[in-house]
């Protein structure tokens, strides 16, 4: 493999691991400087004081079993030196693999978020696309204002509304929980959807009113562009207008906006979980905050920070993609642009530019953004 | 070939105390067949308005536009479409940044619905000082006369009677903006093509024009004629 890929592979090795120490490290000391005891939720509170004012060795042998004894310090390097072999620890309270608690309840938390993602991406792209090419109209208007009305509205706000009219008042749906239990088939796929009705729902409207605004604003600056102010001179009609060049342009950057959601909406679906008691991630990172239970917690917290870090990066991918949907300026330029002749094909040469040193200063910049923003995600 | 009567045209903004604009009063003007007039003045006079009255993209708030002694009406279709096309100030964003350059230049024709060929669209391309491996290159990898070449050979595979040039060169170099002049030239004297020339820089226009207009404030304040032009 050439020299200058295998470096290039190498540096971002080297800041992947970079990030997720300090992901991890942030993590743990986050946790740690929790207020509580993992002890008083282990052993009952009122054991707790019992123990701690007459025996308080019991405690010491206790916090010695769950490596909570020793400094700080050596916590933190077991914790790094079990991290390094991808061991996450056990849970306090269940005594399982929190490896594979998460893995349990992040299958749980996708059945939600998937569906709500891309019901509220095609429904706001669609919504946002009509009433920004009818900008003005009565139904701009009415779309506009209902969709800022629920924008304003608090998800968990939305789910209680959500299970006061169809729960409880229609009985239309369930009041919680992922399944009736003790189905199969294509029986437990009808209950399992009918569970998961009211929550996607929730999550859907949530997120749909900022799509539609977002795409309704990117079709009417779309709309303004001059390419198309030029296609309508060359006769195109209003249908062809639309399709043709407003609403592919209008929804490239809707391409962007729905992949950072992904990384927003797993954190945020928590509220909804603990509401629709829906056993994923957010209600077993909510348990394990109540319980002080370090190892779920800081596994849980760590995947979902790499998580929003992976979402964030695949910006990346996306802005690629983007740019290969909509050209823009290549780092690329022909030897003719260098001033080196003025012929055509006879000048195909090609020279890259070097990153200049503000362009590596901003990129490393960007990584340490990134990862930022992805620990203030997973908190 | 074209006149304008009276035309006006006033814009409204604000959402509670609507505010009202005259961009344009009592506005007259005629352009004769394979004539090249110059509308002259300063920014915010309301050249490019009246640019986009004539060309049916805005509708006129009143006063008549008439093409051929036939009055015409926003929105323009068919041969009249056809017949008067504009040609803007910025070439970099005249093109849907999304499709290729090929694609761009033979859109007018697809939509019209007029059969070409290769060799039509060679010639084309080098009636503006363009190859083929231009069509190849992304919107990215073409300098600004490029572009606005390219733009031009857009408006011109309509091969329309009546060109509005919105300052065609004020966004380019002294040798591009020379290369666009002497490509309009010949071009007019090839087919006999009207032009409405828009700028503020007198010279280009006394270089082009017959005829020019003064625009000021909406207002039409004088009407020269070039002897040597």
């Amino acid at each position: 493999m050439h020299s200058r890929t295998l470096s290039r592979l190498g540096g971002k090795l080297a800041v992947a691991l970079l990030t997720v120490w300090v992901i991890a490290t942030f993590n743990f000391f986050l946790i740690r400087f929790m207020p509580g005891d993992p002890l008083e939720h282990l052993v009952g509170e009122e054991d707790y004081l019992y123990l701690m004012s007459s025996h308080a060795e019991v405690l010491e042998e206790l916090r010695a079993e769950y490596g909570l004894d020793g400094s700080l310090g050596a916590q933190y390097l077991a914790y790094l030196s079990r991290l390094a072999r991808f061991d996450l620890g056990q849970s306090y309270k269940n005594k399982v693999a929190v490896l594979d608690l998460i893995l349990l309840r992040l299958g749980r938390t996708f059945r939600l978020i998937l569906p709500a993602v891309a019901i509220s991406s095609v429904l706001g792209i669609l919504l946002g696309a009509v009433i920004g090419w009818r900008e003005g109209s009565r139904l701009d208007r009415w779309v506009s204002g209902l969709s800022l009305l629920l924008y304003s509205v608090p998800g968990y706000c939305l789910g209680m509304i959500g299970l006061m009219i169809f729960c409880f008042y229609l009985g239309a749906a369930p009041s919680g929980g992922m399944t009736s239990g003790g189905l199969t088939g294509g029986a437990y796929v009808r209950d399992l959807l009918w569970h998961m009705a009211l929550p996607v729902s929730v999550l859907t409207l949530s997120k749909l009113s900022y799509n539609i605004q977002m795409m309704r604003s990117s079709m009417i600056d779309a709309k303004k562009e001059d390419f198309v102010l030029v296609a309508q001179t060359k006769g195109l009609s209003r249908r062809r207008l639309l399709f043709l060049h407003v609403l592919p342009n209008a929804a490239l950057p809707m391409v962007t906006i729905i992949t950072m959601q992904m990384g927003f909406i797993v954190s945020g679906s928590m509220m909804i979980e603990r509401l629709f008691n829906w056993d994923g991630m957010g209600l077993l990172v909510y348990k394990a905050i109540a319980a002080n239970d370090y190892p779920v917690l800081q596994g849980s917290l760590l995947v979902l920070t790499l998580g929003g870090y992976i979402c964030q990066s695949s910006n990346r991918t996306t802005h690629g993609k983007a740019a290969i949907l909509l050209p823009r300026r290549s780092v690329w330029k022909t030897a003719r642009d260098s001033g080196c002749c003025n012929g055509p094909s006879s000048c195909g040469r090609f020279q890259r530019l070097r990153p200049s040193s503000m362009e590596r200063i901003s990129w490393w910049l960007q990584t340490a953004l990134r990862s930022a923003m992805s620990i203030f995600i997973s908190v | 070939m074209l006149t304008v009567h009276d035309l006006s045209k006033t814009f409204s903004s604000g959402m509670v105390a609507r505010r009202r604009t005259e961009a344009l009063r009592g506005v007259n003007l005629h352009i004769e067949a394979g004539e090249s007039v110059g509308l002259f003045g300063p920014s915010g006079s309301g050249k490019t308005t009246l640019a986009n009255l004539i060309a049916g993209v805005l509708k006129p708030t009143a006063g008549e536009i008439r093409f051929h002694d036939q009055p015409i009406q926003t929105p323009y279709r068919g041969a009249v479409r056809r017949a008067i096309q504009v040609f803007y100030q910025h070439p970099e964003s005249a093109f849907d940044p999304g499709w290729s350059l090929k694609r761009s230049i033979l859109e007018p024709l697809r939509v019209h619905k007029i059969p070409y060929t290769e060799e039509h669209l060679c010639a084309l391309l080098a009636q503006v000082g363009l190859y083929d491996e231009h069509l190849t290159r992304g919107l990215h990898a073409l300098s600004g006369g490029e572009l606005q070449r390219a733009a031009l050979a857009r408006v011109m595979v309509l091969e329309p009677e009546l060109i509005l040039l919105d300052e065609p060169t004020s966004m380019l170099d002294s040798i591009s903006q020379a290369q666009v002049l002497g490509i309009l030239k010949r071009y007019q004297r090839e087919h006999g093509t009207a032009y409405l020339l828009i700028s503020h820089d007198a010279q280009v226009i006394r270089s082009m024009c017959s005829r020019c207009y003064t625009i000021d404030q909406g207002e039409l304040i004088r009407e020269e004629h070039f002897e040597d032009a």
